[in-house]
Parts: structure tokens; sequence; C-alpha cells
């Protein structure tokens, strides 16, 4: 009995850790948060290592990671990904990465993209280049249509203020 | 200090060297994100499907900020400047919780330091705020009580304690004394990334900074003997070419100062008020035989005909090696 109900509560807990599911559709879209650490190896060398990001503190690096699956029976053209960048997030320069795909960035809550060094913001009346700080949104846009059961990832760093 | 310095007065005096204190800001927002912030993030895509636009949300990732503790200790107060025996000689520290949780603080004193020639000794309590704000040690400041009284503060925020000592007797003159006043987070310390699970402010893990979220910072006592000596001589010219002090004569005084013995006098200033029935010579001011103007600018010395009229040349800081310095200027005879 007693056994019974621990394993009841463990499967509990189990399906209260587990992640929000995504939202129903065509392409499942996920996202993941992890940290770098530098960690000595074996062989004494200092290597960075990617693990779950319970805890971070400020100076902190975390990558968020966004990975996409066409689940449909067919392509899906012009798909376009965005995430926000948090204002305790500074996004670290030359971070985003995704194959297949052009990024830009928003300083304006995500109402206009472009690249990094286009962006411009308003600061005592003059317009001066934007700096991380000052970043929204990052937004990745496919260059093909994304076939059926085809999938990729974008990904970027960004340091905790 | 200002030496007031009377007409024609020669003398000698034992002086006391003041404690300049400089008001410390802490930076704002330099601790970062407060402890506890959860961090939320939404992806979204938009595609075409038939042309129909389409867009979707992902799944919600969260991140909590931990606690980081972190702590600086600063000396404020120069060297000071004692005699055997004195007692509550004052050390002022500022401590400024680098973190980004609210934290409290513990306070220790070390007086047991090696590397210098005598150890001062703690007063009882030995560790004061400084309550009034005054920024040095006052009767107003109240004790610290280790434990129940440890301060609370908040990321960025300093607080100001003062450390107590007296100086023992049968020292001698040169010998030093250091004293190290300690700061340590009352979640814990230890080497940085050490984890206090749980522990830091509101519930959030709490993670030890750069500074191991510790810091020492050490003042020093000097037993000094440093005097001030300080001379006034007159020279009369009178419009005959004699030295009858007579209406239209001319007094050139001649006033040097020097310090002699060991340690610093800090922040020396000359006042000389102008006689009764006579008048500054404009731009007769000297300072080493070198040129000093009228007005309160960049040089040392300064002419103010009101309220009361007088000179004042600003020496600083002076130690015995600097020599004597020699202040000339001139007045007439109404």
């Amino acid at each position: 009995m007693n056994r019974a109900l621990t394993l009841l509560a463990a499967v509990l807990s189990l399906s209260l850790a587990a992640p929000a599911l995504a939202q129903e559709g065509k392409i499942e879209l996920k996202s993941v948060v992890e940290k770098e650490v530098r960690v000595v190896n074996d062989a004494g060398e200092e290597v960075v290592q990617l693990v779950t990001a319970d805890k971070v503190v400020p100076g902190d690096v975390v990558i968020y990671t966004v990975t996409y699956t066409n689940v449909a029976d067919q392509a899906v053209d012009n798909v376009v990904i965005t995430n926000p960048i948090n204002d305790a997030l500074s996004y670290v320069v030359d971070s985003a990465f995704a194959p297949g795909a052009d990024v830009s960035f928003s300083v304006d809550g995500g109402a206009s993209f472009d690249v990094l060094d286009a962006l411009t913001i308003e600061r005592d009346g003059t317009s001066i280049a934007a700096g991380v700080d000052d970043l929204t949104h990052i937004r990745w846009i496919l260059r093909e249509p994304l076939d059926p059961g085809a999938q990729g990832f974008a990904r970027f760093r960004a340091r905790l203020n | 200090m200002t030496i007031r310095i009377g007409v024609c007065a020669t003398g000698t005096r034992r002086f006391l060297a003041l404690i300049a204190l400089a008001m410390l800001s802490a930076g704002a927002g330099a601790a970062g994100t407060l402890a506890g912030t959860d961090i939320a993030n939404t992806a979204s895509v938009s595609y075409e499907l038939d042309g129909n636009p389409v867009t979707q949300d992902s799944n919600t990732v969260t991140i909590s900020v931990a606690e980081i503790l972190d702590v600086t200790v600063v000396l404020v107060s120069p060297q000071q400047s004692v005699s055997p025996g004195d007692t509550a000689q004052a050390l002022v520290f500022t401590v400024t919780n680098t973190g980004n949780g609210q934290e409290s603080f513990t306070f220790s004193v070390d007086n047991a330091l090696a590397g210098d020639d005598f150890d001062p000794i703690a007063a009882n309590p030995n560790i004061y705020f400084d309550s009034d704000a005054s920024g040095d040690f006052s009767a107003a400041d109240t004790p610290y009580v280790p434990g129940s009284g440890d301060p609370d503060l908040a990321p960025d925020a300093a607080i100001t304690l003062i450390v107590v000592n007296d100086i023992p007797t049968g020292l001698a003159n040169g010998d030093r004394g250091t004293s190290a006043l300690t700061a340590v987070a009352a979640t814990g310390s230890g080497a940085p990334g050490t984890l206090f699970a749980g522990a830091g402010a509101g519930g959030v893990d709490a993670v030890a900074g750069a500074s191991g979220a510790t810091a020492t910072a050490t003042g020093e006592y000097l037993v000094s003997d440093v005097a001030l000596v300080l001379n006034k001589a007159a020279l009369v010219l009178d419009p005959f070419g004699g030295d009858q002090p007579v209406p239209g004569a001319t007094i050139r005084y001649t006033v040097t100062a020097e310090v002699t013995g060991t340690g610093t006098a800090v922040a020396v200033a000359v006042e000389d008020q102008i006689p009764a029935n006579t008048s500054y010579v404009p731009g007769s001011l000297s300072l080493n035989a070198a040129g000093l103007s009228d007005a309160a600018d960049g040089d040392a010395g300064v002419y103010e005909a009101a309220p009361t009229p007088l000179v004042r040349v600003t020496l600083g800081d002076l130690v015995a090696a600097d020599g004597v310095q020699t202040i000339t200027f001139e007045v007439l005879i109404d």
C-alpha cells in the first residue's frame, strides 16, 4: 500500500516536472533554455558544457534553443520564428544561429525588424546605434519552405544583467 | 585644518590631524537582476499553409534568478596619526552589498595582524554604525551588536561602519598598528560558486559570488609626534626710506610653516587676518617666492576682503621632508 502511494507520488511529480506541451499545430515548436558552465575535463582542459538553467545569477550566459518540426503532411511556406529578449537579458553579439535562416532584431517590441547594425534608438532626442540591451526580439526567417517531417533549430545566447 | 595666527604671533603648537572623509556612492544597478526574478520565454512561429497565415506559440521556459552573495569593504579613513595611550581612535569603513538580493551581514574586527609594530586594543564595543551620517565617530553613533544587530542591506546599498580602538602605551614614534574589518554575508560564505540551496532572499538558491561573500579592509594607525611650527616676522618700510610704522608705510609679513616629527600633517592651511588700520596690498601674496593671485582660483592662495580681511594659503598634506614653507604678503598702514 505504502509502495503504491509512493509510486503514484513519483508519477505525479514527473508529470508536474514535464514542460508545458507546445500548442497544437502544423509546426511543433519547442523552447529550451540552458546555461553554459566551464568545467575541467579528465584531460585537464577547460571545456564549456550546457546544463539545465535552473539557477542563474547576474553575469551567467544562457542559451535559448527553439526547435521546429513540420508535423503536417504538406510543406509550409514563409516560416518565421520570433523569440522575445527579456529586459533582464543582454543579447550576446553574433550568437544568433539558425541553419537556413536569416536573422534580424527588433528594438520596438517586435513591430519592426532589421539587422543589428542598422537598428537605431532615440536617446535624449538623438538617434544612436542600438546596443544589445536595447533589443526586444530576435527573429529568424527560413529561406526555403519547410517540407513535411523536416526540422531545424534556432539558437541565441544572452547574458543575465 | 586651518591654523589661525595673530599679528606677530610666534610660536610652536602641537596640532591635531583631522580626518578628511570622502562620501562614497554606490553605482546604481551594479548588482544586476534581483534575486527571485523569474524570466519566462515563449517563442512563436508564423507560417503559411495553403496560403493561410498561422501563428503558434511554443512552450514557456522559465529561469529563476538565484541570489549571488557579494560584498565589498572599503577603508575610508586615511592613516590615523595617534599618540601612545590614546583612546577611542576611529577608522571608518564603507560596506556595500554588491549582490543581487536583500542580505544581512555580520562584522568582526581583527587587530592581531602580522606585518605591523603593535596591535591596537579593541574598545568595548568596538564597531559602531555611523548613525548620524557624520562620516566620523561621534556621540550619536550606536554600537553594532553581532547577531541581533546585523544590518539588512538591499542590493547596492551601503552602510558606514566605524571601528574604534585604543592605542597601547609604551610605543615608539613611527610604530604602525593595523586593524581589519571583515564583513560576511549572513546566508553563508565560501569559495566562489558555493551553493546555499534555498537559503537566499525569498527562499531562492544563493551562490557565493566572486568575493566569496566576504570582504575585508585594513586601516592603519601611526604613532606620530608630528607638529607644525609657525613663525611670523614683520618688516616695515616707510615712505621716507626708513623703518617707521607711519601712515603710508608698508609692512611686509613673512610667515613660515614647517612640519616636524613623524607622520603627515593633513590638509594644512595657513590663515592670517589683515591687521586693523592697514590695507592688504593687492597682488602681494606669495608662497615660496612664487606669486599667488588674490582670487579664489586654482592656486593655493586667496585674499578675502569680507567679512574679515584675511589671506589664506592652502598647503595641503605636509611631512617633515617638505621643508619650510614661506608665505609673504604686504599691508599698507592707513
